[in-house]
């Protein structure tokens, strides 16, 4: 319990107080004149100095401060008291930042002055501005990070936009020879309704296909894809993939340059299937206006090349480092459909190869892209550099043979 | 009998179309991407509607109608129906400001298809 407030026995014991405070007390005049000032600010000074007046220890601008405030404290019906900053150079000439108030007592008779008492602020004052800096700092990585999140959202958005697109797309072809074959199948000539039942098939092979590389980019990223190896004959699935595309864009045409003794390598034959079907159908794709392409297939070395080259609309040279990237599309892609994941999935399946994809592109000049993949599996380092650091190697057409591949009358693929 | 210009760049989706609305009774000029369109349209002595995809390479459905709105307006009596497979409603609202006479999701119910091009050229 605190005792009566009444005054202690010793008359030092108020003094005493005064003068073994950390803060300083100190009383002035109205002109900032010191008259009285306790051990720490006396300390603080320094014992060489001699200024009397308050108003010589800071700085103009703090001053002018407290001038100010000793003249508003001083007038009559004013308040009293006025809560003050400013910064006192200390013996070392360093200024300190202090902060208290300043109480007019000139009325009252005992002090008949105007009494001050501040504490040095400046390491709490230093430990804010670190704290707002900090905090303005980690304000700023939220900012960005909301930013990074809004991005992904909308990258996930059009991505899922686009999936939806790819979908319907052939679901338009099921569905409205259906519809056809449903309103006036009776009609219909035998040869038209076999060619229905053709396109429809197709367009199914598309959707699975288009399924089967959606869950196979999901499970090369889950690092769950297995990959069955067998010993495998790419010319046949190459060529069986050109027809395909021929089946659907009968426009097309493909020139196939396939070596003569290039040998079985080991392959996950669906995955290389997927890896052909998108290439092919990105070359057709994103060469609008010229839809032939040519298909190189060779051997160098201990790899087998696979070579797709286009004259489409190219890729940006500053965006070829970042076009295997997973939902990247080049600036020229416009309005061209595209879930940004083909290409991505093409450079991992040839990875899970020990093998590698590159790109050659130059803007309404045509791209290139090459698989490498290791003739035999033994010789190379699985995902390694060995493979990655090999340069590819100029086809040498005369080693060739050159097939021209055009959609065939009855739609129908041919056997390979 | 209706007069229409067919915008799609797919071509088992383009030769489907033409098949049902020549088979609904109509004149179809088909185009295969929004330029040709473009060339199509300023070549024939108009046209009483207009069916156009929207992701297409060359020239996008949503460009082609641009260009007509801002340099050919002499066309923005002719109704403009996408047909389209980006059914996302956002994919919608992008294109609101062009105005177009109506949106048509892909895969197309013919029968919707009909009662558009129905309403849309009854004068």
């Amino acid at each position: 319990m605190i005792p009566d407030n009444k005054t202690p026995k010793d008359p030092n014991f108020f003094k005493e107080i005064v003068e073994q405070s950390f803060d300083f007390f100190i009383n002035v005049d109205e002109e900032g004149n010191i008259l009285y000032a306790n051990n720490s600010f006396l300390k603080f000074l320094g014992e060489e100095e001699k200024r009397a007046n308050l108003l010589e220890f800071t700085n103009s601008e703090d001053s002018k401060k407290i001038e100010a405030k000793l003249k508003e404290i001083s007038k009559e019906d004013n308040i009293k008291t006025a809560y003050l900053e400013l910064r006192i150079l200390n013996k070392e000439g360093v200024l300190k930042l202090f902060d208290g108030f300043i109480h007019n007592l000139t009325d009252n008779e005992a002090v008949n002055s105007i009494a001050m008492t501040l504490r040095d602020i400046t390491s709490k004052n230093a430990s804010i501005k670190e704290l707002k800096e900090h905090i303005e700092e980690k304000n700023n990585e939220l900012i960005q990070n909301v930013q990074k999140g809004q991005d992904v959202a909308e990258q996930q958005r059009v991505f899922m936009s686009m999936v939806s697109h790819e979908f319907r797309t052939p679901l338009t072809i099921i569905d409205g020879n259906a519809q056809i074959i449903q309103n006036r199948g009776d009609t219909l000539p035998k040869e038209s309704l076999l060619r229905r039942a053709s396109t429809i098939r197709i367009a199914v092979d598309r959707l699975i296909g288009l399924i089967e590389r959606i869950l196979s980019g999901h499970a090369i990223d889950q690092g769950k894809l297995k990959v069955n190896l067998q010993l495998g004959d790419l010319i046949p699935l190459v060529r069986d993939v050109c027809f395909d595309h021929l089946g659907i864009e009968p426009d097309s045409k493909i020139k196939l340059n396939i070596e003569k003794e290039l040998p079985k390598i080991m392959l996950d034959n669906k995955l290389i299937h997927h890896v052909m079907v998108n290439l092919i159908s990105n070359a057709f794709k994103y060469s609008p206006h010229n839809p032939e392409i040519e298909v190189n297939l060779f051997k160098r070395n201990d790899f087998a090349f696979i070579e797709v080259s286009d004259n489409g609309i190219g890729v940006p040279e500053d965006e070829l480092p970042k076009i295997f990237s997973k939902y990247f599309r080049a600036s020229t892609a416009g309005g061209i459909p595209g879930t940004g994941l083909g290409l991505n999935l093409v450079r991992q399946i040839a990875e899970l190869h020990s093998g590698y994809a590159s790109i050659k592109s130059q803007v309404d000049v045509g791209t290139t892209i090459t698989i490498k993949l290791p003739i035999n599996q033994k010789n190379v380092t699985v995902n390694g550099e060995k493979t990655n650091n090999l340069e590819t190697e100029e086809v040498r057409k005369e080693d060739l043979e050159t097939e021209e591949l055009h959609a065939l009358e009855d739609g129908v693929k041919q056997d390979g | 009998m209706v007069k229409i210009l067919l915008v799609e760049d797919e071509t088992g989706v383009r030769e489907m179309l033409i098949d049902e609305l020549k088979d609904q009774g109509h004149e179809v000029i088909e185009a295969v991407n929004g330029e040709d369109g473009l060339n199509k349209l300023l070549a024939s002595d108009g046209v009483d509607i207009i069916l156009c995809d929207r992701a297409m390479a060359v020239m996008s459905g949503y460009k082609l109608l641009e260009i007509l709105r801002d340099e050919h307006k002499q066309f923005d009596k002719i109704p403009f129906v996408f047909i389209t497979a980006l059914t996302d409603p956002r994919d919608r609202e992008s294109v609101d400001h062009l105005n177009p006479a109506a949106y048509i999701d892909k895969p197309v119910d013919f029968s919707i298809l009909e009662e558009q091009i129905k309403k849309l050229t009854s004068k």
